[in-house]
């Protein structure tokens, strides 16, 4: 893997999953890669907190009980428009499923769970960095 | 339960995952033809329940249906194989059925679990097998914003079925806290029981 560019401050990344394993893993991943990581098992409580200009990237799972991660993010997006995100499911991706929920909206990217931490870091620097 | 105000009060069960579990393994909760709703706090507790109903009901020659939300299907197949259940065979032979419920409810069609299920119970008639239990997760109905369709589909089924289809709709209280409190105690007072589960496995 490439070494990520070192800016003068570091990129700062909000991860919302409701298993708290899933969020440990994922956070510590982007930790040891030199991220900044704020990380919420539940999604209210990570809305919450959220304010605009915070973070460069969001990495929200899509089903969770309570608020799924699509309408997080429509909350989210109402308060910072341009913030960045990836889905995270242990689904099937069904892209042209979700361009139904989020029409006008920029998906970054999808990302199942299963997937290996060096690939997930491959495309969150993609994202935060447009490479 | 200060918002179960005016539910049917016999046909209320509380209980920890664990002495859920032992009751639905046992038979007692979960009776013939029941249409249950099952409101959980934690994942680990749904896959304790999932795992001990089919461990105790899969011997018994009965077809299960696991209709998943929040847990992905190769999860509940290791949380199954690993809680000492041969999913492969039960799978190769039809015994146990692990599906995306968000396709199931959120598909072409709000009954395509249900009619899923009622294929599965004619094949049971058909071998002789004893029935099907259908568990399924009534989560994506939140996750599309759909409460209204939710709570027309739930009123739509009977509180009783066949004796040869149990069903069991499972609810995150999460979930469940979305429902105003009318919603909440009409779907209480439809189903045959209503099971409410603590966090303790």
């Amino acid at each position: 893997m490439r070494h990520l560019p070192k800016f003068g401050n570091t990129s700062r990344i909000l991860v919302v999953d409701d298993e708290k394993y899933i969020v440990n893993v994922i956070g510590k991943g982007l930790e040891d890669n030199g991220f900044e990581v704020d990380a919420f098992t539940d999604p209210r409580k990570a809305l919450s907190n959220f304010k605009t200009g915070i973070y460069d990237l969001l990495i929200l799972d899509i089903r969770m009980p309570g608020m799924s991660g699509i309408q997080l993010f429509k909350e989210m997006r109402k308060i910072d428009d341009t913030v960045k995100v990836i889905f995270l499911t242990s689904f099937e991706i069904q892209e042209k499923e979700w361009r139904m929920v989020l029409p006008s909206t920029e998906v970054n990217g999808f990302i199942k769970k299963s997937v290996a931490t060096k690939r997930l870091m491959k495309v969150i620097s993609e994202i935060i960095w447009d490479t | 339960m200060g918002h179960m105000k005016g539910a049917r009060e016999p046909n209320l069960v509380q209980g920890t995952a664990e002495d859920i579990a032992i009751k639905m393994q046992t038979g007692s909760l979960i009776e013939d033809g029941g249409h249950n709703l099952l409101v959980y706090d934690n994942l680990d507790g749904l896959r304790q329940l999932f795992l001990k109903y089919a461990k105790a009901f899969l011997p018994k020659n009965e077809i299960i249906l696991l209709a998943t939300q929040y847990d992905g299907i190769d999860n509940i197949k290791h949380f199954l194989t690993e809680g000492g259940i041969d999913v492969t065979k039960h799978l190769a032979d039809g015994t146990l059925f692990i599906i995306d419920a968000q396709e199931g409810y959120q598909g072409v069609d709000v009954n395509g679990t249900f009619k899923l299920a009622l294929t599965l119970m004619s094949r049971a008639r058909k071998e002789k097998r004893r029935g099907v239990t259908w568990l399924g997760d009534m989560g994506s109905f939140f996750a599309f914003d759909r409460i209204c369709e939710l709570v027309d589909y739930e009123l739509s089924c009977p509180a009783k079925f066949e004796d040869m289809l149990k069903a069991v709709c499972c609810y995150h209280i999460e979930d469940f806290k979305n429902l105003d409190e009318k919603q909440q105690n009409m779907l209480v007072d439809h189903h045959f029981k209503s099971i409410f589960v603590h966090n303790k496995v």
